[in-house]
């Protein structure tokens, strides 16, 4: 009798909370209608860029009733953490959308094809950047196309420039130098300055200190990828320099993250800044009259930038429908109305490089970036373990380095010993 | 009624045991049948979801993997990278001190909120409201005014406190100042969390007891030891185990205001485990991370929990 | 007689003071809790250039209502309210039920492997969450329940800490109460239903609001579970507003303060309930 009713009552429970899950069952995902190929397409395009991406996406999807490309944009993190899962799990998305620099483990892993086909499917390789390009190269073949790319530029507010008496941004490293001692001003709260001479990010942020040791004939890896430059003279040489700036002149605030740095540019609270084109709406909202400036050229006297590329990458899951399909859809990306129209929505210059000066003059910020497009050099080409050399490795060192810059020799060469082994392990 | 009979023949034969037991088995057996009963979706659920993925990732732990593909089996390998890494040793300290400090203070703060919330005031609900609200929050987005609020050059809190002579320094730059911050948020995080488990616990002491007691002309703290400390006990119990698993696992506001920085010096062993797993891919490396700090807050816990059950208040 | 009436007036002035310092230690407490919640309230209602242009203003100097207005198109804030309130919802509700029965079993019931089970639960509650997420991920997609609302919910339908808060509380119910009953002649599921849990009915409702608030709040499980856009959640949709680059923080404060307000209107009614609760059930 009792058992009875225990029995009764763990149907009872069973029944309800079945039908509190069908109750709330689920709205399904979207089917493929006959004859329309749908592409699933994840990618961190979140935030500010994603008007942009959403406008270019919508219009293809208008102009191509045969094909319904879905974005689905996720912050970058969870993103990373779900791409691999999911792809093991055969749930994975058609098309990617990633940062350039974390493309090689994904190809490495051939969770992602190659894309030659496209350049015989109405591409045309010679019209996009060649840099951007060949940022989404690895072991010789195209594994993610550009999407979005840009080098970083020298922001500086002007009027802080006015004020100071300098008349014109920096060329070189030691007006840079120069600039920025000048640009600093004591006297604020808690004896930090009143005002920086620049703003420097040294974690989640666009890398500056690679380009400045990249400057200096030195880097993290030689760009076949199997030289470790970080204990090199030349990379001694950059951090100490610029770690010395930091520390004993306190040009700028030590360990910012990103997002900090930009806090400071915006408050009026740092004169410089290397950053890219996102920046600008955020500067003028804020009411900062800045102006672009390649970044000064160091001991080797070269122009040079980091390219931040998000590239479209195509699962290996994906069929030859699938894959005809994604050309067609980055094919009209490409195009230079939609090129156009995005670089000017978003701020960033074009991927292609055969868009004339005059569809873009209403944004001119976009053809200081367009300028130096060609500048840019890739983070760490080819390595499956960059984000591993990125966040153990490189930022804590150098804003170890930045705290000690009598050390930076032996520090850099610890660096390089941890790379060496990060890169042999495979992570 | 049955007992007694069967009692009373089992003084005369020795047939008899077997029908004596009969009852008393089958009674402890329908008991248990009932137990499982209740406690039959909880276990299938967990069994599923929570057992399986542990003992998955300890397996884990013994390969090179990165949750995609074949992964290697490395033996010891991740372990002894573990030990060797003085990053790993620094998060063990740095995972003990802020369990050390944090636990306590989250728990003190929680206990005299809730002494002085459970009376009759004017405004209660706003107060209890108010210290609750922390742990309602996003971290993220709490992160972000956390910033604006204590950043050394355009912070809020650094202005204001400067003609007071406190000083903020260089703040989040400096890897003390960096790890008192991020005590901070933990504790500011939580103390409302904790003090609605107390307000619960002590709505469960009459108030008679105190009433008798104050006619007994006992004070305000001779009160709170004597009754309702004591009868706070399961309440604690459980607190107590949280709050310490709760800290020893310390992570959101790590990642949402440090990331772990700068170099290290606010990284504790749930940022480790994230950076390895979510970060560098190295799942093997990160299952190690798991059992590791799981091992630590077990020890800890179980220690305090025999300490608790001793003090077990049952009725 | 002017002793007395000294000395009565002597205690009331000074409870009047205590209670004075009581009140102006919470008012001040209150505040430096609450800092964090105004800072971000009073950006909700500030243009973006000025929130990043002086950040250190607590109260706005320009005032608008634009964030507010701009965040119904720039995510589908309804559809993810609703969205997060089903989940949340349905979470709370199912594992109240299975929590506390597990519970009671282990507070007040006596079976073969209890000890090994209720250390199981301590264990499970101790592993860190972010080991478990892939390959609970894995086994739903296994399942086939990738992108669904069962696939959502039963992962979280139960819980290491609701069972071992309640069973704390269970804990504290006299076992006379039940033993009485069980004279009578009531099986165990109705001791559970209609004699323990009403008792609990404090610790139900502390525990449905931790469970709902949790949930809430949860912004990978959801994440990583769902794969198209009418599933996110509002901590999915809010974290749309932090680009790759810049963060909108306008549009992203006022999408939180908005998310804050049901919690809030939550938290009240429980704590409303409770003290009802307790002047109801004239527990002992």
């Amino acid at each position: 009798m009792k058992l009875l009713r225990v029995g009764a009552a763990v149907a009872l429970a069973a029944v309800v909370s079945a039908s509190v899950l069908t109750g709330c069952s689920s709205s399904g995902g979207s089917s493929g209608s006959g004859g329309v190929v749908d592409l699933s397409f994840w990618n961190g395009l979140t935030g500010p860029d994603k008007p942009a991406v959403d406008h270019l996406i919508s219009q293809f999807n208008k102009t191509h009733p045969k094909i319904h490309v879905t974005s689905d944009p996720i912050p970058w993190d969870v993103l990373y953490a779900k791409l691999l899962p999911a792809f093991g799990a055969h749930k994975g998305p058609d098309l990617i959308g990633i940062s350039s620099d974390n493309l090689p483990e994904y190809a490495s892993k051939h969770v992602v094809q190659p894309l030659d086909s496209f350049f015989s499917n109405g591409v045309a390789k010679s019209t996009i950047v060649s840099s951007a390009l060949n940022a989404g190269t690895y072991q010789g073949q195209v594994y993610g196309v550009p999407i979005e790319s840009t080098p970083v530029l020298l922001y500086y507010n002007k009027k802080m420039f006015q004020t100071a008496g300098i008349t014109s941004a920096p060329t070189t490293w030691s007006e840079w130098a120069a600039d920025a001692k000048k640009l600093t001003i004591p006297g604020g709260t808690d004896g930090n300055p009143k005002q920086y001479g620049m703003a420097i990010g040294t974690n989640n942020t666009i890398e500056l200190f690679p380009i400045l040791m990249w400057m200096a004939n030195g880097g993290i890896l030689s760009p076949d990828g199997k030289q470790v430059l970080l204990n090199s003279a030349g990379s001694k040489r950059a951090a100490t320099y610029w770690a010395n700036l930091i520390h004993n002149d306190h040009i700028a605030p030590a360990s910012l993250s990103g997002a900090d740095a930009d806090k400071l540019i915006s408050s009026g609270k740092a004169a410089m800044e290397v950053n890219g084109p996102w920046a600008t709406t955020g500067y003028k909202q804020a009411g900062i009259d800045y102006g672009l400036a390649p970044i000064p050229t160091g001991p080797n006297g070269q122009h040079i930038s980091v390219g931040s590329t998000t590239v479209l990458a195509v699962s290996s899951a994906a069929n030859s429908d699938k894959m005809k399909a994604a050309a067609t859809f980055y094919a009209y990306w490409t195009q230079q109305n939609s090129q156009v129209q995005f670089s000017l929505t978003s701020g960033f210059p074009p991927v292609t490089n055969n868009v004339p000066a005059s569809e873009l003059a209403k944004n001119p910020d976009i053809a200081a970036f367009a300028k130096q497009a060609g500048t840019t050099r890739p983070l760490a080409p080819g390595q499956t373990t960059f984000a591993s050399i990125e966040n153990d490795i490189y930022d804590p060192t150098i804003e170890k380095i930045i705290a000690n810059p009598s050390q930076a020799g032996s520090l850099l060469d610890q660096a390089a010993t941890q790379v060496k082994s990060t890169i042999a392990s495979g992570g | 009624m049955t007992r007694t009979v069967d009692h009373a023949q089992d003084m005369t034969t020795q047939a008899v045991p077997v029908a004596r037991r009969r009852p008393r088995h089958s009674l402890r057996r329908r008991q248990a049948l009932r137990a499982y009963a209740f406690i039959a979706p909880s276990a299938a659920i967990m069994g599923v979801f929570v057992l399986w993925p542990l003992i998955s990732s300890a397996r884990l732990s013994f390969y090179q993997s990165s949750e995609f593909g074949p992964s290697t089996f490395v033996g010891l390998g991740n372990y002894r990278e573990l030990f060797a890494d003085p990053v790993f040793r620094g998060d063990v300290w740095r995972t003990l001190i802020y369990a050390v400090i944090v636990t306590p203070v989250t728990i003190g703060l929680a206990l005299m909120f809730a002494v002085m919330l459970n009376r009759r005031l004017h405004g209660r609900t706003f107060f209890r409201a108010a210290i609750f609200l922390p742990a309602v929050l996003s971290l993220g987005v709490m992160a972000i005014a956390w910033d604006y609020l204590l950043n050394p050059d355009i912070g809020l809190l650094p202005q204001w406190l400067a003609p007071l002579g406190i000083s903020f320094g260089a703040g989040q730059a400096d890897p003390t100042t960096a790890f008192i911050y991020v005590m901070i948020v933990g504790i500011w995080k939580n103390v409302g969390f904790y003090m609605v488990m107390y307000l619960a616990g002590l709505a469960t002491i009459p108030n008679d007891l105190y009433e008798a007691a104050s006619i007994d002309g006992a004070g305000k703290f001779r009160q709170f030891r004597s009754i309702t400390w004591p009868l706070l006990a399961n309440t604690s119990a459980f607190v107590f185990i949280m709050a310490t698993i709760a800290s020893v696992q310390a992570f959101d506001q790590i990642y949402s205001m440090t990331r772990g920085g700068p170099y290290f010096s606010t990284e504790t062993l749930a940022y480790l485990l994230y950076r390895k797993g979510f970060l560098d891919l190295d799942f093997g490396y990160a299952s190690a991370v798991a059992w590791i700090l799981t091992i630590i807050v077990f020890v800890v816990s179980i220690v305090q929990q025999v300490f608790f059950s001793r003090r077990e208040v049952r009725y | 007689m002017t002793t007395a009436t000294q000395h009565q007036e002597r205690i009331s002035a000074w409870r009047v003071v205590r209670r004075a310092v009581l009140y102006l230690s919470l008012a001040l407490a209150a505040f430096i809790i609450l800092l964090p919640v105004l800072w971000m309230i009073s950006a909700s209602v500030r243009p973006e250039g000025n929130i990043v242009s002086h950040p250190a203003e607590l109260i706005p100097t320009v005032f608008t209502w634009d964030n507010y207005r701009e965040i119904w198109s720039a995510i589908p804030f309804l559809h993810e309210l609703r969205n997060t309130v089903v989940f949340a919802g349905c979470v709370t509700i199912v594992s109240l039920l299975f929590d506390s029965m597990t519970a009671y079993a282990l507070a007040r019931l006596d079976f073969p492997g209890k000890r090994l089970f209720f250390i199981a639960i301590l264990l499970f509650l101790m592993i860190p969450p972010q080991i478990t997420l892939i390959p609970v991920y894995q086994i739903v997609a296994k399942l086939g329940l990738v992108n669904t609302y069962p696939g959502l919910i039963v992962p979280r339908a139960t819980n290491a800490f609701g069972i071992f808060f309640l069973r704390q509380f269970f804990l504290g119910i006299p076992d006379e109460l039940s033993q009485a009953a069980r004279i009578d002649g009531a099986g165990e599921f109705r001791i559970y239903w209609m004699i323990v849990m009403p008792l609990a009915r404090p610790a139900l409702l502390t525990l449905g609001l931790f469970h709902f608030m949790y949930n809430w709040n949860d912004l990978l499980w959801p994440l990583i579970i769902t794969t198209d856009n009418n599933m996110a959640t509002l901590p999915a949709g809010l974290s749309e507003f932090a680009g790759t680059h810049v963060v909108q923080y306008g549009l992203l404060m006022a999408g939180a303060t908005m998310a804050m307000l049901p919690m809030l209107a939550v938290f009240i009614f429980v704590q409303r309930k409770f003290i009802q609760g307790i002047a109801t059930t004239g527990f002992r």
